[in-house]
């Protein structure tokens, strides 16, 4: 079956646009959680976020679609353009067999309940056509499509918090079934809009007490960690069949080795205790990848640093990788992006691609006291230079999914 | 300058149609048909009579849509609304 590589990463991030400024950023440990401005943090016991606080959308799109279109589309076409550019796909590509697929856990919610707003203050007559094209998650992919002239499949897929990587892992078996010859793939949330933030605070899974030390807030497998900050942004990468990146003279980043995913069918919000079917996921992986446990150099975590997803998660990659789980180095670049949902398999994807590229390993920021139920070799506090060639990514979402993705780096 | 009376909306309801029809301001003057030459639909008609509502703070009547087609006939709506309130 084809090989599928990447050869293009753009990402929108809190922590850099642009993969120079986002791979200096994840080597250098800087987090991108701050004080929540997006909305009014009054209310909430949680006032922090990890906000994309430089985007300009001019300096992707035109001032009309910067005006009209949803944040979250907003980001994915950002993303999309500084993909392609990266690639140099958009020169000779046959784009009738070029497609899009994008996750997303929110869409563009924010725009909804915007929409919502503005129908209850003023009214029927004030209503905008366009809402039915952008009230939904779709917009995402066919703004990129539009924008890009991309002509091949064009889908959103919502999978909650294993949308990006399960966009990736698909996209690859779209590119092996022949659907298509390449792909834009990835993930894009902009969810920090006030109902669903104020949602996810009563829920419980954001911290409370980090407020006046934003950056020490998110702390996966800490013993002092109490959640998820949430977070925002896009990453896109290109997919390519091997044949056609080599046929255009493509420079090769990294392949999709192997892809699982699977359902615990259990609850929306708790994986199944046992977390077999993660395992599964995990296994899968590695197993349509054609390696094993024994032969990773890194595994990037899902690792929110809720209290109940990091031990979950240690028992998990424990029984999934056997002895390897005692030598891998595991981190969570959650620690320095916070929690984009969605997008957040794909940014992690980004970071290992960084990571494979630049020779490092992104860290786990303030692990300083790791828990004993998350006894995994951590990267605690600095990257760690390394040269990663095989990479595990997982991701953990609502509806107890799970999902994981195997990297391989490709020198030439 | 918003609540004026002798407020001329030219200038506002070019730069909305150049901002909508992605066309340059000389090309949106030019236009003797917004629909025929820069193929404004409906929905544009809409973002367009939105920004200029935001920026008047005013309402603009859509169902004047078939009117709703060149600078000269937009402009004229805009005053009469702007002079009626």
């Amino acid at each position: 079956m084809s090989r599928v590589v990447i050869t293009g990463v753009g990402c929108v991030t809190p922590i850099g646009t642009g993969m120079v400024a986002f791979t200096e950023s994840l080597r250098n440990g800087v987090s991108g959680i701050g004080p929540l401005t997006q909305c009014d943090p009054g209310p909430h016991q949680c006032r922090i976020a990890a906000e994309v606080r430089d985007f300009d959308p001019l300096r992707f799109m035109d001032l009309r679609e910067a005006r009209a279109l949803p944040r979250v589309a907003q980001f994915a076409v950002a993303a999309g353009r500084l993909a392609l550019e990266d690639a140099g796909l958009r020169a000779g590509a046959d784009q009738t067999r070029t497609g899009v697929l994008v996750g997303t856990s929110s869409g563009p919610i924010a725009y909804s309940f915007e929409q919502q707003s503005i129908f209850l203050e003023r009214g029927a007559r004030r209503m905008h056509p366009s809402a039915p094209a952008f009230a939904h998650n779709g917009v995402i992919a066919s703004e990129c499509a539009i924008q890009f002239g991309l002509r091949g499949p064009v889908l959103t897929l919502s999978s909650a918090c294993t949308s990006g990587t399960d966009a990736i892992g698909l996209g690859r078996t779209i590119i092996q079934a022949g659907l298509a010859d390449a792909l834009l793939v990835g993930g894009a949330e902009a969810p920090i809009t006030p109902s669903l933030f104020a949602a996810f605070d009563r829920l419980g899974m954001m911290p409370r007490h980090y407020n006046e030390f934003p950056e020490a807030a998110s702390r996966p497998f800490d013993l002092d960690r109490e959640g998820l900050v949430l977070g925002e942004g896009a990453a896109i990468l290109v997919l390519e069949s091997e044949e056609h990146a080599r046929m255009r003279g493509a420079r090769f980043l990294a392949e999709v080795g192997g892809y699982g995913a699977t359902c615990d069918a259990f609850s929306h919000f708790h994986q199944k205790e046992s977390g077999d079917d993660a395992v599964r996921a995990v296994e899968l992986a590695l197993g349509s990848a054609g390696v094993g446990a024994e032969a990773l150099d890194y595994v990037s975590a899902h690792g929110t640093g809720t209290r109940e997803n990091d031990p979950f998660e240690t028992r998990v990659l424990r029984r999934a990788l056997g002895d390897a789980a005692r030598r891998v180095p595991v981190s969570s670049s959650k620690s320095q992006l916070g929690h984009s949902l969605g997008a957040a398999g794909a940014m992690e994807a980004a970071a290992i691609v960084a990571g494979m590229l630049g020779g490092f390993a992104p860290p786990t920021l303030n692990l300083d006291n790791a828990d004993p139920e998350c006894d995994l070799v951590h990267i605690s506090g600095q990257a760690r230079q390394c040269q990663i060639r095989l990479a595990l990514s997982t991701s953990f979402g609502f509806g107890s999914r799970n999902a994981a993705l195997v990297l391989r780096r490709m020198d030439g | 300058m918003k609540t004026q009376e002798s407020v001329d909306p030219t200038d506002v309801v070019v730069r909305a149609l150049a901002t909508e029809l992605k066309a340059s301001e000389e090309e949106i003057r030019a236009a003797r048909s917004l629909k025929t030459d820069l193929n404004m639909d409906s929905i544009a008609a809409v973002n367009v009579a939105f920004m200029i509502e935001d920026e008047y703070d005013v309402e603009i009547d859509i169902d004047e849509n078939d009117k709703f087609d060149s600078v000269e006939a937009i402009v004229a709506i805009v005053r009469r609304v702007l002079e009626a309130r």
